[in-house]
């Protein structure tokens, strides 16, 4: 049984290795799993040096795992050869950051658009590929004339545009977003935001929303995962992500994005990923921490359904 | 004590002028903290750019720029020097590419000390260390030594801050201080320039896009569009009644955890103009709800709107 | 750092094993012998003087014999130069080469530098222009066009200089012959200065330092100039082996007794000995330029650290 659009990551790591032998690698990712289904927007949460970026190039196989499996819908694509994971790359495409820098200066819109047909459906007629090309940039909001302009001639807003619209050209069924609008006005990102919203709808594809903004992510996820240092912390459905936070990290999060949250304001910085402190990871800076918190690092454990937490004290926690 | 009039500033590129700045006047009181808020295009960073002496050579600049009764606009390098880091201080928005990466952090600290005040390298090292520590930087003497890219974000930006602070100067000019960090580093910024301010009672030009930081730390608000300034009011006003529909569009639109969540996200249609424009009219007219024949034919001047506030709209809310 | 010295010399030994295997059998591989140029030699004298060199062996055993020989320090005779050694000749006319060449790249450095910051402070002014021209005029005349041409301005009709020769200790006759070294790496430096000093005058932290109220002149030595210099560091190597295959040219037109014209007349008069001498010694110049290069990164950028 081939689980279709479904992908599962399971013990994922990533490591970077250090300048000399002597010293233990960076972990960026460790162990990490998770499951998202077909149509389901899974949102991932963390600050800078959470892992989050790592770990959705290492999913798709752009930065090397050190262990763990991904499978796409049934197959591992950490194991796959070069040219099974090229196929497999016509469904799970990205979108990155900055609008600007991820397109091809050199090439005009509708190169940028005709490429993954190139790759992917090379057979295609002239006609009907410039169909899909006019198609897609309607859909994305750009008007047909577009079509011969390049990158550096638009804006922040279009440039994002092009690179969804470059996306969805091979009909993926997971598209993973890399804080697709952090490099755009405030004023920008809904409309982006809905683009990729309303084509998720249309296609039922799967998204992993990547960003630090907690009131972008509670709007278009259906399932949260808060990362921190590395490690997954906390899984919940949004709604309950939102009402009733668990860890105090994530916690501390909701009271840095909105003053009248509970929450510890939270004193220093994260300890760096080179010298983790031993146990849980976020023991030096959280409020509640004891000597247990010292001696391992917390697993998820069950609080409610699908939600998810990995602290030693979350039942003493206060509500 | 700062006072801006009729500020124009224009880059030559290499087939026309483009205006990042068309017109704007604005002044600061001596303590008074004010946030500039605007979005790309809307000229906020480049008029106190201009303050600082800082734009490229291809600018050109009309209109004044008093500072404590200097004019600063066109004075010689050397008379701007000795304004510029001693009573006039600017901090910039990304702390990595914003310090120097080969010195370190104390010379890059002592050396305004050792410029301005005239004081020997020991001396400001000592001052310098001080201040470290009044901007809440653990194992300071440690980190004197160090590199910039050996600290985290975090401290590099308290590094900047300390740095501006030195020679104890009149107005700070913030431009972005928040936006390359963290969200629970953010607060600690912010706190820290409000203790910064409380300590040695200097005006801040808080230039973001972030209306957290603004609403947390400024005093009065300005908000330009299109290189104009559309609203001016007092804080408070602002966030409760704004005037103009951009400022209100802006709030409506800014990340809010505390409200409901909402269907669609919010935001503005279209987008700002090509700065290398000239239109007829109001510059916000082509994405504002309240547009009519008038608003794109006859650009609105800034007057007075209910209160304190000031609005450049035919229809004010 | 120790270790990383220690490490980078090490692995040096490898890359001089590889060049001097190289070119022992690249030079045997030449046709002709080191006793070819003699005229009416019998060729049973010819046959007597190879076997008292050990050229009538196989070339391996030759090669295994010079390569013991050589661990005791001892380069070899040279076998166009009767009663000198290898090891006699280099000492005896490398000082003065190292001299021409150590001062041509000082100067280089000195002069190169501030002209290519002067050049991109005043990058949109005649002066600038004129300096990159300059420049240009330096990087594409050839050597044995400029110093004959040097010669003939200062040497003839000027009388300031000597137009070439040399007496030991002299100074005056090794004025041409640096300026003629210096001129290419210099208008190179310049080049890469001005290209450096423009990007780094962008960046953000010069901007803070301006910001800071610090008098432009502290800005840019202090500020901007290490970052500017990156290109630079990484020309010195390259700039060396230019000194070096200059100095060949330079000294033979200036008649100059340095070291250049034996790695020339030694692969001419198939003096594989001298050849190998020559060869080993400016490789050991070459990669000792390259290490030294490194350790400057380093100090040009902090960010850049040793260990690997």
């Amino acid at each position: 049984m081939t689980p279709d659009g479904v992908l599962q990551v399971k013990g994922l790591s990533v490591q970077f290795p250090r300048r000399t032998a002597a010293h233990p690698p960076l972990m960026a990712v460790l162990d990490v799993s998770f499951v998202v289904g077909p149509g389901e927007t899974l949102g991932l949460v963390g600050e800078s040096g959470s892992g989050k970026t790592t770990l959705a190039r290492a999913i798709l196989r752009l930065v090397p795992a050190a262990s763990g499996e991904v499978l796409w819908q049934g197959l591992n694509l950490l194991s796959m050869d070069a040219t099974r994971l090229r196929r497999q790359r016509r469904d799970l495409q990205i979108v990155f950051q900055d609008p600007l820098a991820s397109l091809d200066p050199r090439m005009t819109v509708a190169d940028i658009l005709g490429e993954p047909l190139d790759v992917h459906e090379p057979r295609l007629t002239a006609d009907a590929r410039q169909a899909r090309i006019a198609a897609m940039l309607d859909q994305a909001g750009l008007s047909a004339g577009l079509r011969d302009r390049y990158p550096h001639e638009f804006s922040g807003g279009q440039c994002q545009r092009v690179g969804i619209a470059r996306a969805m050209m091979s009909n993926p069924k997971l598209l993973i977003c890399d804080e697709p609008v952090s490099a755009l006005d405030v004023s920008i990102r809904g409309q982006i935001v809905n683009l990729l919203v309303d084509l998720q709808r249309d296609r039922g594809m799967a998204m992993l929303f990547i960003s630090h903004d907690l009131a972008l992510v509670r709007h278009v996820s259906h399932r949260v995962l808060v990362f921190y240092l590395g490690r997954l912390i906390e899984i919940a459905p949004r709604d309950s992500l939102f009402a009733a936070p668990m860890h105090p990290y994530t916690r501390a999060l909701m009271a840095a994005a909105a003053p009248d949250r509970p929450g510890q304001i939270l004193k220093g910085e994260p300890s760096s990923p080179l010298e983790p402190p031993g146990g849980c990871a976020f023991r030096d800076r959280c409020t509640h921490a004891r000597e247990l918190c010292a001696g391992s690092v917390p697993r998820l454990e069950e609080i409610s359904a699908g939600h998810f937490v990995a602290c030693h004290r979350w039942r003493e926690l206060p509500d | 004590m700062l006072q801006i009039d009729s500020l124009c500033i224009e880059f030559r590129q290499e087939r026309a002028r483009v205006a990042a700045v068309r017109d704007v006047s604005l002044a600061l009181a001596p303590g008074e903290c004010v946030g500039v808020v605007g979005e790309s295009g809307s000229g906020k960073t480049q008029t106190f750019l201009a303050a600082m002496g800082l734009l490229g050579r291809n600018a050109l600049v009309s209109g004044s720029i008093r500072f404590e009764g200097r004019e600063l606009l066109a004075a010689a390098t050397s008379e701007l020097n000795r304004v510029r880091g001693a009573r006039l201080a600017m901090i910039f928005q990304d702390p990595m590419t914003s310090l120097t990466p080969h010195l370190t952090v104390g010379v890059q600290m002592a050396e305004v000390l050792v410029c301005h005040a005239g004081l020997s390298w020991t001396a400001a090292k000592r001052k310098a260390l001080d201040m470290l520590q009044t901007v809440r930087i653990a194992d300071a003497a440690r980190r004197m030594r160090q590199y910039p890219h050996e600290l985290s974000g975090g401290m590099r930006q308290r590094v900047m801050i300390g740095m501006s602070l030195l020679c104890e100067p009149a107005l700070v000019i913030a431009d972005e201080p928040t936006s390359a960090l963290d969200a629970t580093i953010h607060v600690q910024v912010i706190e820290l320039l409000a203790a910064m301010r409380r300590e040695f009672r200097m005006a801040i030009a808080l230039i973001s896009h972030d209306l957290g930081a603004v609403h947390a730390l400024a005093d009065r608000v300005v908000v330009m569009y299109a290189g104009r300034v559309v609203e001016c009011a007092p804080a408070t006003a602002i966030f409760a009644h704004p005037r103009h529909p951009y400022t209100a569009e802006l709030l409506r639109c800014a990340p809010n955890l505390s409200a409901a969540r909402l269907n669609r996200m919010p935001s503005i249609t279209g987008q700002p103009p090509d700065p290398a424009e000239v239109l007829p009219g109001c510059a916000f007219a082509a994405r504002c709800a309240r547009a009519d024949a008038r608003c794109r034919i006859e650009r609105p001047l800034l007057v007075q709107s209910g209160g304190a506030a000031q609005a450049a709209c035919h229809h004010p809310l | 750092m120790i270790r990383y010295l220690l490490k980078r010399i090490a692995g040096a030994v490898p890359t001089l094993f590889i060049i001097i295997t190289l070119t022992f059998f690249l030079v045997r591989a030449a046709p002709g012998g080191p006793f070819d140029q003699e005229q009416s030699l019998p060729p049973e004298i010819v046959a007597n003087l190879q076997a008292a060199y050990g050229l009538d062996q196989p070339a391996w055993i030759q090669y295994r014999r010079y390569l013991t020989a050589l661990l005791h320090g001892d380069f070899g005779p040279s076998y166009k130069y009767k009663d000198f050694t290898v090891t006699g000749l280099i000492a005896q006319g490398l000082p003065l080469s190292l001299t021409l060449g150590g001062v041509a790249m000082a100067l280089a450095l000195a002069l190169g530098i501030p002209a290519g910051v002067f050049a991109a402070l005043h990058h949109d002014s005649a002066a600038g222009y004129a300096t990159m021209s300059l420049a240009v005029v330096g990087i594409a005349v050839p050597s044995f066009v400029v110093l004959p041409f040097l010669g003939l301005i200062f040497g003839i009709d000027l009388h300031w200089l000597p137009v070439a020769g040399w007496e030991p200790g002299s100074v005056k006759h090794l004025v041409l012959p640096v300026i003629t070294l210096t001129l290419p790496p210099l208008a190179y430096i310049a080049r890469l200065t001005r290209g450096g000093m423009l990007e780094v005058m962008q960046s953000h932290f010069v901007r803070t330092a301006f910001a800071k109220g610090l008098p432009t002149r502290t800005v840019i030595w202090r500020h901007a100039l290490r970052p500017a210099l990156l290109p630079v560091a990484g020309y010195l190597a390259p700039a060396v082996a230019t000194i070096m295959t200059g100095s060949l040219v330079v000294e033979s037109i200036a008649g100059l007794p340095g070291v250049g014209r034996y790695l020339v007349q030694g692969a001419l008069n198939r003096d594989y000995t001298l050849v190998m001498g020559m060869v080993i010694v400016y490789s050991a110049l070459l990669i000792s330029a390259g290490l030294l290069v490194d350790l400057l990164y380093a100090w040009l950028d902090p960010r850049v650290r040793l260990a690997h």
